[in-house]
């Protein structure tokens, strides 16, 4: 039976009209997760709009298409201009844009690419196998687990991105978290560091923070007189990108898996499982010192990692109608309109949607890789285009990115507030990417503590009971401790 | 480089010191108007985040004046300071960030998008010295039609 | 040299000023609606009742209209957070607002915003009712089980429901108002969430809307223990819904309880706005994509025009914010705004 769904989805796939909906809707995911300020969960969004009258199959072809290539078009930006085309790239640029300074731009890209390409075909191989099983597993996922997740996720990021002092990293991180907090609270409603202003009351949004953040420390970089000379990118041959990432198999798989299980948890997207798929490689790796400076196996693992969660963000839609990430939750208010009810009653109803799900996932990477190759060419010039030229347009492309989202100059404000910020941040070393991580996940930190609070009335000992927890305080507790050098104290005291 | 480093350690955590206490002051209001019992209030998070910072700020403080003290990092930063007021590269980045500032409060207000976009892009490209004005004329008039193009044709959405 | 081109900078910059101001003023002819896409915020997370409606009234409004109607989903605070989105635009008929009746008529009452219901005109669609239920093995069999598990331990039993003012939480304030009985209250940012909630354990029980869970009930996962309304609901698969009149007959005077969903634009838009939006409104709902969409999701039309719309919203605002004050959870008196019992 699932041999005969399969077949059946391949053929609709292959036929022309379908091919060519691929191949534009990926083409136009790349480009919208390129440019800064168009997300994902955005590029879903308007193509769910403009694809309503195709065939429902056709239509779902172009929303995946178009999901996987924003995903993955983010990295272009990270890697060549510092800036992450969507917040799932944030961790590429970390030794994405290294690399591009060093002339290894193209490398970098086409090895992004290419983990994002296998990133999402092992998803959808965890999709076919184990959808049940990994649907339970996010039923275990509850808010004491939420609470220690985010707190996991800024710590981690913390960690990784400062450069050895890590008090740095957090304070960036905490201070995201309050930046969340700004806004009416998700429990009661209640204004919070308002100022009576009724667009702040609303909350900052993420996309104008993230561009302001990331933007305007490169923007106003480039207004200094510098005699740099731009830089050369170096061509690269495509087997010594491979070789890379045979070399890197391991990572591959892991971040994959990683990304497979992050993608799942209802709630936490792409942005935490490229993260987190960083941070495993960087702990499990021989020299972590040279991560953040240009380590093919950091953006690798970083771009398999967000794009094998858009396979486990679509999991527990199938299974549950509950989506694992925002650009998921998108796709599953398109998979309701086309007549489709994800859900327990699914593999009754519609069997053969699972199956083709998968199989337009598995084109679109592949077309996603191909296209990727084709636009890279033409990216990886850009490094080349002056500065002077660049930057004016950048900074259009993010006032217009900032706007697009509510359609409010207020969310353009802010991005220009949080581009001062930003810039301060940098001038003072401070890493931006906890910070971006920390708004991404503060009101997940205050809601969550706040309802196993009222459940457990006031209690904290549910979360020295359930076991995901105790994981997690092991290792925020392990974390924060080895940078305080506490591990290499105890390893001198043995020796 | 270690002595930049502390000295952008020391007026960081200043600063952080600051917003940490402003951050306790406000929720200890919110917990205040909001009336629920502490661990349910809308202030309760913000607390807990602003201690958080409030003990870090000084962590780092304490780091940054392990070498010389205050009074060395003071002097510090009078020096770099004098440098930087006197250094072109900062009166070049301050320009441009009025410039992007009128961009974005006064002209997006008060000229159509495409209009404020091309003063904008043409006037800093001017600054920064991109090239020739011919150059910069046609760049700026090319991205502005496309950028005009693709966004409010191809994906129809309203521009500023 | 450097004078010569800053003079022709300036020289160009002022032509193209002039230039540009005359030639927008020339062009600017915005009299057809709609001339370009509308926004519709949905205030709530994808997937949930309201955005599941305010989709398909989107796609058949726009189809009919013969433009493009983007949702942009702005959850937040009870549905606020969106409505004031939309309060605060521009009144040219470019931003509408879809959301649940229940939570739009609340939000006054409940300290959320300063406007009313009545600073709205409305379109409304379709109606689903609240429904209790548990996941399938939950020790409550019956709603009778539930009832007297809450008049034992009052304050203890935890209902999962979709934020301050949400279907599900006013669903449960009228119950426990006329059974007088106590629940513990827990919030989350949407239905679908609270109901994944009460799947998975976190809380004893949810009273969110029925066509959020009519699947979870048809596969077995969840049990429907009653419904709030006057009569037993019978689902595609023989499964039997009680009316919650069966153990609280106190109840009959507020039911049907649930929520109804529609559209809604701030009152003060330009003629040409309505005339468009009527029409294509009264079309929608009999098109055959909408019919067909609240069937298969376990909606049940209720289609009204903004005449008899405000009428019924009226009467509900009445019932609900007073239903809020009366239990003590509205911060604010219903007479502050006008609205009479």
């Amino acid at each position: 039976m699932a041999i005969t769904y399969l077949l059946q989805s391949f053929g609709a796939v292959l036929s022309p009209m379908n091919l060519a909906v691929l191949l534009i809707s990926t083409f136009t995911g790349l480009v919208m997760g390129m440019l800064p300020g168009l997300s994902a969960t955005m590029a879903v969004a308007l193509l769910t709009g403009l694809t309503y009258s195709l065939s429902p199959t056709s239509a779902i072809i172009s929303l995946i298409g178009v999901y996987v290539g924003a995903i993955s078009g983010g990295c272009q930006a990270a890697i060549l201009l510092n800036i992450p085309g969507t917040p799932a790239s944030a961790a590429t640029a970390l030794d994405g844009f290294p690399l591009a300074k060093q002339g290894k731009g193209g490398l970098a890209v086409f090895l992004a690419t290419t983990a994002s390409c296998i990133g999402t075909l092992i998803s959808v191989i965890c999709v076919l196998a184990f959808t049940p099983l990994l649907t339970k597993l996010s039923l275990q996922f509850g808010s004491w687990e939420f609470f220690l997740l985010s707190l996991f996720g800024v710590v981690i990021c913390g960690n990784l991105t400062s450069k050895g002092n890590a008090v740095k990293g957090w304070i960036s991180g905490i201070i995201g978290l309050l930046v969340a907090q700004v806004g009416l609270d998700q429990v009661d409603a209640f204004p919070r560091f308002a100022f009576g202003n009724v667009n702040v009351m609303a909350g900052l949004a993420l996309i104008p923070i993230m561009i302001g953040l990331f933007g305007f420390p490169e923007i106003i970089k480039a207004f200094k007189k510098t005699e740099e000379h731009v830089l050369k990118i170096s061509k690269f041959k495509v087997s010594e990108g491979f070789t890379y990432i045979r070399q890197n198999t391991v990572a591959l798989i892991r971040s994959s898996l990683i990304g497979v299980c992050v993608g799942i948890i209802p709630g936490v997207g792409e942005d935490v499982g490229g993260w987190l798929s960083y941070w495993a490689t960087k702990s499990s790796s021989k020299d972590p010192e040279k991560f953040g400076t240009g380590e093919m196996s950091g953006v690798i693992s970083a771009e398999a990692g967000n794009n094998s969660c858009i396979g486990g963000a679509i999991i527990p839609i199938l299974s549950l109608a509950v989506p694992g990430s925002a650009p998921a939750a998108v796709l599953l208010a398109a998979f309701m309109m086309h007549g489709y009810r994800p859900g327990p009653l699914l593999m009754n109803e519609s069997p053969e949607f699972l199956y083709m799900v998968c199989v337009d996932l598995f084109m679109a990477a592949v077309a996603m890789w191909m296209i990727a190759q084709l636009v890279a060419k033409f990216s990886v010039k850009i490094l080349g285009v002056k500065k002077e030229i660049l930057m004016p347009i950048i900074y259009v492309l993010c006032i217009v990115g900032s706007y697009v989202i509510n359609h409010l100059m207020f969310d353009v404000k802010v991005m220009f507030f949080f581009g001062i910020v930003g810039f301060f941040l940098s001038m003072m070393e401070f890493p931006a990417a906890p910070f971006l991580l920390g708004v991404i996940l503060g009101s997940m930190t205050d809601s969550n503590l706040r309802r196993a609070l009222t459940i457990s009335e006031g209690s904290f000992m549910p979360m020295f009971q359930r076991p995901i927890c105790l994981v997690f305080l092991v290792a925020i507790l392990a974390l924060i401790l080895s940078q305080f050098g506490v591990f290499e104290k105890l390893k001198r005291k043995k020796v | 480089m270690e002595a930049k480093k502390k000295l952008q350690d020391f007026l960081s955590s200043i600063v952080v010191f600051a917003v940490s206490i402003f951050i306790l002051v406000e929720s200890y209001k919110i917990y205040l108007k909001a009336g629920k019992v502490f661990y349910l209030s809308a202030a309760f998070v913000p607390v807990l985040l602003g201690a958080l910072l409030l003990v870090l700020s000084v962590v780092l403080f304490l780091g940054s004046i392990k070498e010389g003290g205050v009074s060395a990092r003071t002097t510090e930063f009078q020096e770099v300071w004098q440098a930087m007021v006197k250094d072109n590269n900062s009166l070049r980045m301050l320009t441009g960030l009025i410039m992007m500032a009128i961009y974005t409060f006064v002209l997006l207000e008060i000229l159509p998008f495409w209009l404020a976009t091309f003063l904008f892009m043409f006037l800093l490209m001017f600054f920064l010295d991109a090239g020739s004005i011919t150059k910069i004329l046609i760049i700026t008039a090319v991205m502005d039609g496309l950028i005009v193009f693709l966004f409010q044709v191809c994906f129809r959405v309203p521009l500023p | 040299m450097q004078k010569k081109s800053l003079m022709a900078v300036v020289a160009i910059a002022a032509v193209v000023v002039v230039g540009g101001v005359f030639g927008s003023k020339f062009l600017n002819k915005e009299d057809k609606y709609p001339s370009r896409d509308i926004n519709m915020v949905v205030p709530w997370n994808p997937g949930g009742s309201t955005d599941l409606t305010g989709r398909a009234l989107a796609d058949a409004m726009g189809k009919n209209m013969g433009c493009n109607i983007v949702v942009t989903n702005t959850p937040g605070a009870g549905g606020s957070v969106g409505a004031l989105t939309v309060m605060k635009a521009d009144k040219d008929g470019y931003n509408i607002l879809a959301n649940g009746m229940l939570a739009l008529t609340a939000m006054p009452v409940l300290g959320y915003t300063e406007n009313t219901h009545k600073d709205w005109d409305y379109y409304l669609a379709t109606f689903t009712p609240n429904v209790l239920a548990v996941r399938a093995d939950s020790p409550y069999q019956t709603a009778q089980d539930l009832l007297d598990a809450m008049k034992a331990n009052p304050g203890a039993i935890t209902d999962g429901t979709g934020g301050m003012g949400s279907g599900g939480h006013l669903g449960i304030e009228v119950l426990c108002a006329a059974a007088g009985l106590e629940y513990k209250h827990v919030t989350y940012e949407g239905g679908s969430k609270a109901i994944t909630a009460a799947l998975a354990g976190e809380v004893d029980f949810t009273s969110q809307l029925l066509v959020e869970m009519q699947d979870m009930f048809v596969s077995g996962d969840m049990r429907a223990l009653a419904n709030f309304t006057a009569d037993d609901i019978i689902l595609e698969n023989g499964t039997v819904i009680p009316s919650i009149l069966n153990f609280v007959p106190e109840m009959a005077e507020k039911l049907p309880m649930g929520e109804t969903t529609g559209i809604a634009v701030p009152k003060g838009q330009p003629e040409q706005v309505y005339a468009a939006l009527d029409k294509s409104f009264e079309e929608a709902v009999k098109s055959e994509d909408f019919v067909n969409f609240c069937n298969t999701k376990g909606f049940i039309i209720n289609g009204m025009g903004r005449a008899d719309a405000a009428e019924y919203v009226d009467k509900l605002a009445s019932t609900v914010t007073w239903i809020l004050y009366d239990c003590g959870v509205a911060t604010k008196s219903p007479e502050e705004f006008g609205i009479q019992r």
